[in-house]
């Protein structure tokens, strides 16, 4: 009796082990394939399979079978919304969306998420930005003043949008605030129906692209860096922490992908996503407007904490204890296994302006020969010219003579000095306190490439 | 009292069964079918997707991976079963809006349609009995503000401005009311429900008083 008692509960623990062996663990990450930030840790990773290459095989994960699933969103609140739901164990969104995520979970009873990984920055705050209709009288925040600004409420640029109206001495009653979605902000853009629209990239670079917006203010006006990053149920990690290792080293790879050839990135994420690769390039371009740097860096903890208080005056969000939901553990020990110096990219802050400025002074998107890179402006806008003549013309690129931002070289307002070099700003007003210190004349970049023998025809009033 | 009143309703909605069926019925399409009609003329839109979601199973991983039923409560009621929208192919197939039948938010509005068919089968009841109850035309204007109060406190659309979450503040936005106003009115949402059922909970008890006493004299007499 004893015997086949022991027997049974022998057989029951070789089952059971068994079944840990072969358990099917679920790797559900949310993640948005429309906001280019997220892409280090979404788009590139799904497509490149590149979590596949650093899961676990051994151990308790000797024989477990990984089943993925990657649902793509709008925006953050409702992948903070499918986690709690417990329909997906990662997601990846922007600052405020994250601060979201955490200060919902930590107002729960029984459930949290860790803040585990950045995907990409800007140290300024580039990457939110606000945009009129391209042939709008407005030039700046203040011209805004009895005029309507949509913004999609609860988002980054929505942060933003009252911290730059705050800064420029408006309030709620000078402009009227509408809440619109990226796609209807930028419909009603292209279609003059609305006086600026307030968004995160890609969209208002989108615009830029297609001709229908212009920037008047962009995020790193602000002063507040601009982040996203990956945050993880803690259930799920505390379970599975091998797991969150092996998701923060995809997504350093995804970063060393985009590095390795910018073009090839741009040209797949165009595949993957529908947007633009000129758009795309913009970002992930050497100079580009995205660091691809996963590290949770002190100042980072302190962008978050200023959004917090600014979500909590303006949304009543809950209290969030940082020291709790920010956890650095899995990407030391993902950096230490790939042999990576932690400290080294953590203490190291990407700034556009001194950066940039040792770039190219701009860059073409030629249809048949690729990018190419010219030393000044000058030459670029006469290759320009002859391409757009030739419609072989992709796209052109610029860097802001201000912040050292990348720009489409069509939007950029463009500063002809005596000695006839050009200078190239994203803002007319930088442009023109540029000419009250330097002299010159403004023009804009349509203006130049049709400027042959009619020079007076190109400046802009 | 109280058993008095059950009695008075069985009795009533016995009588009426066909009536208070279809009535109930009846409300709970018109509102479903109304929310999803004034979406799409108000956004021009025609649905161009479907999702129906294993909502048992949903439930099932909700309560799975959540330690305190509070909590699990808490999350599901936001659960859609069944959605429905627009994805604007000119913006990458990005979900403008959408309708959503969430369980928990449809049983208010199934109590709230069976709550309003008892209002009419005991109104029918009491004029059968010839019964005198009050203003009858201020009965039914109040029924309405109850179910009208329900009905815009449980509609379940999203809208990506609003960040793509179900919320009853949605539709508010969606007719034009201000953003910061919808979202300040958002926490409200329970509490406006709450004042819709009480409502007409309210009335039905005028009803039931009236009959009962009404009965009360007729056997006295």
């Amino acid at each position: 009796m004893k015997n086949s008692a022991l027997c049974v509960q022998v057989l029951a623990l070789f089952l059971c082990a068994g079944s840990v062996n072969a358990e099917s663990i679920r790797i559900a990450i949310g993640h948005q394939s429309k906001c280019t930030d997220t892409y280090s840790a979404g788009i590139i990773v799904k497509e490149l399979e590149l979590i596949q290459k650093y899961l676990p095989k051994e151990g308790k994960y000797k024989n477990a079978k990984y089943e993925f699933d990657w649902k793509d969103y709008d925006s953050g609140a409702p992948i903070t919304n499918q986690m709690l739901a417990n329909k997906l164990d990662f997601g990846v969104m922007g600052d405020y969306p994250l601060i979201v995520n955490g200060a919902k979970f930590q107002e729960t009873d029984s459930l949290e998420t860790l803040y585990v990984a950045g995907t990409g920055y800007n140290l300024n705050g580039s990457g939110n930005a606000i945009v009129v209709p391209v042939d709008s009288d407005v030039y700046t925040l203040a011209d805004l003043k009895g005029k309507s600004l949509s913004v999609p409420v609860g988002s980054a640029a929505w942060g933003m949008a009252l911290k730059a109206l705050q800064d420029a001495g408006l309030n709620t009653e000078d402009v009227l605030i509408k809440n619109q979605s990226p796609p209807v902000g930028a419909a009603n853009i292209a279609q003059n129906k609305v006086g600026a629209h307030g968004d995160f990239c890609p969209w208002s670079e989108i615009m830029e692209f297609r001709g229908t917006g212009r920037k008047i203010f962009d995020g790193s006006e602000a002063g507040v860096p601009y982040l996203h990053g990956v945050v993880v149920r803690k259930d799920y990690a505390d379970k599975y922490p091998e797991v969150v290792i092996a998701f923060i080293k995809a997504i350093v790879t995804a970063g060393e992908w985009v590095r390795e050839d910018p073009v090839r990135a741009a040209s797949k994420l165009e595949e993957w996503t529908g947007v633009e690769r000129e758009v795309q390039y913009l970002y992930f371009s050497k100079g580009g407007a995205l660091t691809l740097d996963p590290t949770i860096k002190p100042k980072w903890i302190e962008a978050l904490k200023f959004d917090h208080a600014v979500l909590v005056k303006e949304k009543s969000i809950p209290p969030l204890n940082f020291d709790k939901w920010i956890y650095d553990g899995f990407i030391r020990t993902a950096y230490k296994e790939m042999g990576l110096d932690y400290e080294k990219d953590m203490s190291y802050i990407h700034d556009p302006k001194p950066e940039n400025m040792k770039l190219h002074e701009a860059e073409i998107w030629h249809k048949d020969k690729g990018v190419l890179a010219y030393n000044t402006i000058t030459e670029m806008l006469d290759a320009a010219k002859k391409y757009k003549t030739e419609k072989t013309l992709r796209a052109s690129y610029v860097y802001d003579d201000v912040t050292g931002l990348k720009l489409f070289g069509n939007v950029a307002t463009y500063v002809k000095s005596k000695d006839g070099k050009y200078t190239a700003f994203m803002r007319k007003p930088d442009a023109e306190k540029f000419i009250a210190l330097n002299g010159g004349e403004i023009y804009t970049f349509t203006a130049l490439a049709e400027m042959e023998n009619k020079p007076s025809i190109a400046k802009l009033n | 009292m109280m058993h008095e009143y059950r009695t008075i309703i069985a009795q009533a909605v016995k009588q009426q069964w066909v009536l208070w069926s279809l009535l109930t019925m009846g409300l709970i399409f018109l509102y479903y079918g109304g929310l999803l009609l004034v979406t799409v003329i108000r956004f021009h839109e025609i649905p161009n997707y479907l999702e129906i979601y294993d909502i048992v199973r949903v439930y099932q991983q909700i309560f799975e991976g959540t330690p305190s039923l509070k909590d699990a409560l808490q999350i599901l009621v936001d659960e859609a079963w069944v959605e429905a929208g627009y994805k604007n192919p000119e913006y990458y197939g990005i979900a403008t809006w959408s309708y959503m039948l969430i369980p928990p938010k449809m049983f208010i509005v199934v109590v709230m349609a069976a709550l309003v068919a008892t209002f009419v089968v005991l109104s029918v009841y009491s004029r059968k009995q010839a019964c005198p109850i009050g203003n009858r035309r201020r009965l039914y204007a109040a029924a309405g503000v109850g179910s009208g109060l329900v009905g815009m406190g449980s509609a379940t659309l999203t809208w990506v401005v609003c960040c793509a979450t179900p919320s009853w503040v949605v539709g508010l936005a969606m007719l034009g009311m201000s953003s910061s106003l919808a979202l300040w009115l958002e926490p409200f949402g329970k509490i406006i429900n709450l004042l819709g059922v009480a409502l007409v909970l309210w009335i039905i008890s005028l009803q039931l008083k009236s009959i009962a006493s009404y009965a009360q004299r007729s056997k006295t007499n």
